[in-house]
């Protein structure tokens, strides 16, 4: 009986000590994993889920004075496919499912890809993991593609320069390459400003390759890219080119260009070329005319430096608005070399303003030859020519003025009147600007602010350098006046209503050969208005027109361009007469 | 044994049916909290793609109206429907009653005034529909009754336009 009572007993006191045995197995291993090896074991686990992903900077926009985008990144596409898994597809249809065979598929797809559709086949066979069918499509064909919900048909987002406004102020925007790299302009001179710094997160994935939610971590903060404001008006600025592409077309130009300068600070406007560049597809543009020849291109600026000359010799006080020369046609010097003007008249008794109106070399030499030359290199240096300009563009030229040691006897004189040294369309187009803001040259200002979630990270500092005393300043502006009320082909850039001043030019052109002056010219007009009080500087150069002998081709754009302006900028039309002063002498 | 000291050696009822009770709770638990874990997950799935789709449709409105306002199609649009820019404006100085220029027909070979674009733009995907425009004039322009007679301004000389 005793032994009968023990078994039950025994059998329950070992199904104990089991129990306990495997509860204290389970027990040391959960202790083992969860405490002792957790963290190795976690790290591996982590390892196999996690993924690192880079998350894209945006990188800023460009914007004009007016806050309009010239530049702004938006997303393309690029369309794959997987050909290992290329098969019929079921689709439903009015709540019918129907399956769709490869080739109705690849119909669908070459429809809207704009694709012929053999290509499309081409793309989906062989067992790859990955073919491409299309790069960089918009986001209306991706949305398309991504309603057709084929599950072997998968969408890259790529980021993608958007320059809304074309070729309006291409030239000076630049452009960047497939894969964001700037290449040119201001994209390329700024991209410390528009480029963002890339971010990272990591996230966990399961086994079947699913973004686990919620598991993101963000490890590393993505910082946007800054936005350049720049002081162009992207109105004007199309207006502009339009008047120049009419001028290279109509006069069979190499080029032209146009500048606006808002003469009170110093503001960039307007930078306008012709032929222009299509930022969205430069390969479109020759590369010569991909670049901007505003702050690149330097030529012998001619008769326009006639102003500047006239004004350095009344501040230096050896002429004023009576002093009297006789200009003959030519002048032979002691070397025996000429100076020749333009055409052929008798002996004129001009003042220096009809000097300007009638564009004498003769009368220019005898106006202002004598003034010393290192004097009058000074004062070109402080005019802005011979070093870059402080928009710093680019591939900027600084021109060519050699130092005045330099100068010959000839070189001494032909600098007079814009030949022997080269000067950019921003260099003349800023000395004009010193000349209409009462002899305070400004730097030139092209960009106004760079921007980073609307707090300025960086703003122009411009300087200022007085070239000129604002008499002599006044007094310039009041001869070039005479040029455009009484000139000859000056008298073209005449605007009803308003006052102009302003300076023809006639460059004659090194010939390719380096033989001397070609048959080509340089024509310009470099202008301001209203005359009385000057607000803006318009400056247009046009290239080796066909068959230009004066710069009569050179003043309607002019003429043009400043009636945009003044109208644009609500400028009240003029009320007062020009100054009296003579332009000949008894 | 006898028959008492074997029904207390029973296991209670209700002692086995609390484990049992406690762990199909927490099953039940469990499968609530995954149910509404994976509903949660869906819906935050279909809000992403929600998003991601409006965001989308946000970038092709968005390059639509670059398209639309840009100068070129402007320009274009402009001169289609008959309209000329006029390089010879004449100012009237209110103050004075002084007219400044001389008023000329729009006639662009004048002056170098050019109407039709000229400036490429090869991001111009979408251009104003000018026949929906024609056919229905009134289309996005709202019209306003204008109350009142004409409005004189104080110098009694240039009626002002009655454009608000």
């Amino acid at each position: 009986m005793g032994s009968h009572e023990a078994e039950p007993k025994n059998r329950l006191r070992f199904i104990a000590l089991l129990l306990s045995a495997i509860v204290g197995i389970v027990g040391f291993r959960l202790v083992e994993f969860q405490v002792v090896n957790a963290d190795d074991i976690n790290e591996i686990s982590y390892a196999k889920r996690e993924v690192q992903r880079t998350i894209e900077s945006e990188r800023g926009s460009i914007l004009d004075a007016n806050g309009e985008v010239l530049a702004r990144t938006i997303y393309r596409y690029d369309i794959n496919a997987a050909p290992n898994r290329v098969g019929p597809v079921f689709r439903n249809v009015e709540g019918v499912s129907i399956e769709l065979s490869v080739g109705d598929i690849a119909q669908e797809l070459a429809q809207i890809l704009d694709m012929d559709v053999n290509e499309v086949f081409q793309a989906l066979s062989g067992d790859s993991n990955y073919a491409n069918l299309k790069k960089r499509v918009s986001a209306g064909v991706f949305q398309q593609i991504e309603a057709l919900n084929i599950p072997w048909i998968y969408e890259d987002e790529i980021s993608y320069r958007l320059y809304p406004s074309g070729a309006v102020a291409g030239n000076v925007v630049g452009f960047v390459d497939v894969d964001g790299y700037p290449l040119a302009g201001l994209e390329r001179q700024y991209n410390t400003c528009l480029a963002g710094v890339d971010g990272q997160e990591t996230f966990e994935r399961s086994a079947q390759g699913m973004k686990i939610p919620s598991s993101a971590q963000l490890i590393k903060p993505p910082v946007e890219g800054g936005d350049l404001n720049l002081t162009i008006d992207s109105d004007l600025q199309y207006f502009s080119q339009q008047v120049l592409a009419d001028v290279v077309t109509d006069q069979n130009a190499e080029y032209a260009v146009a500048v606006v300068v808002e003469a009170e600070t110093g503001k960039l406007l307007v930078a306008a070329e012709a032929p222009s560049v299509d930022p969205n597809d430069p390969s479109l543009t020759p590369s010569q005319h991909r670049q901007s020849k505003i702050f690149q291109n330097a030529y012998e600026p001619g008769s326009t430096m006639k102003s500047i000359t006239t004004a350095i010799s009344l501040d230096v006080g050896d002429s004023n608005a009576y002093t009297q020369i006789v200009a003959e046609d030519t002048m032979r010097l002691p070397w025996g070399d000429t100076i020749d003007d333009s055409f052929n008249h008798d002996p004129r008794n001009l003042t220096p303003a009809g000097v300007l109106m009638i564009s004498s070399n003769v009368g220019i030499t005898k106006l202002a030859g004598d003034i010393d030359r290192s004097t009058r290199y000074d004062y070109l240096l402080d005019f802005g020519f011979g070093e870059q300009s402080a928009v710093n563009f680019e591939g900027e030229s600084s021109g060519l003025l050699r130092p005045a040691s330099q100068w010959d006897g000839m070189t001494n004189l032909t600098t007079l009147f814009g030949q022997g040294l080269a000067v950019t369309p921003i260099q003349m187009a800023y000395a004009y600007q010193a000349i209409a803001n009462d002899g305070l040259r400004l730097d030139p200002v092209l960009v106004e602010s760079c921007t980073r979630n609307g707090e300025p990270t960086m703003v122009p500092n411009q300087q200022s350098y007085r070239v000129l005393q604002a008499d002599t300043a006044r007094l310039t502006v009041d001869m070039m006046e005479k040029v455009v009320e009484l000139g000859g082909v000056g008298s073209t850039a005449q605007i009803p209503g308003y006052r102009v001043a302003g300076k023809t030019g006639t460059a004659q052109i090194q010939s390719d050969d380096g033989s001397g002056y070609g048959d080509k010219f340089a024509i310009s007009f470099f202008g301001m208005a209203p005359a009385e009080d000057p607000k803006y500087v318009v400056a247009v150069m046009v290239y080796k027109p066909e068959g230009a002998i004066n710069s009569s081709g050179a003043t309607p754009p002019f003429k043009s361009i400043m009636s945009q302006v003044l109208r644009h900028y609500r400028v009240p039309p003029s009320t007062t007469p020009s100054a009296n002063i003579p332009t000949e002498w008894e | 044994m006898n028959k008492q000291q074997a029904r207390a050696l029973r296991p209670k009822t209700l002692v086995i049916l609390m484990p049992i009770l406690g762990i199909s709770l927490v099953l039940a638990l469990q499968l609530m909290l995954s149910n509404a874990l994976a509903s949660g997950a869906h819906q935050l799935v279909d809000l992403k793609n929600q998003s991601e789709q409006l965001n989308t449709d946000v970038q092709i409105l968005s390059e639509e109206v670059d398209s639309l306002s840009s100068q070129q199609n402007l320009a274009e649009a402009a001169q289609q429907l008959g309209m000329v820019s006029n390089a010879n404006p004449v100012f009237l100085n209110l103050e004075t009653d002084r007219v400044y220029g001389q008023p000329k027909p729009a006639i662009s070979e004048e002056n170098l005034r050019v109407s039709g674009n000229l400036i490429s733009n090869t991001a111009m995907t979408t251009v104003t529909d000018l026949a929906s425009l024609v056919q229905n004039p009134t289309v996005g322009v709202a019209t306003v009754e204008i109350s009142g007679g004409e409005v004189i301004l104080s110098s009694a000389m240039i009626p002002a336009s009655p454009t608000r």
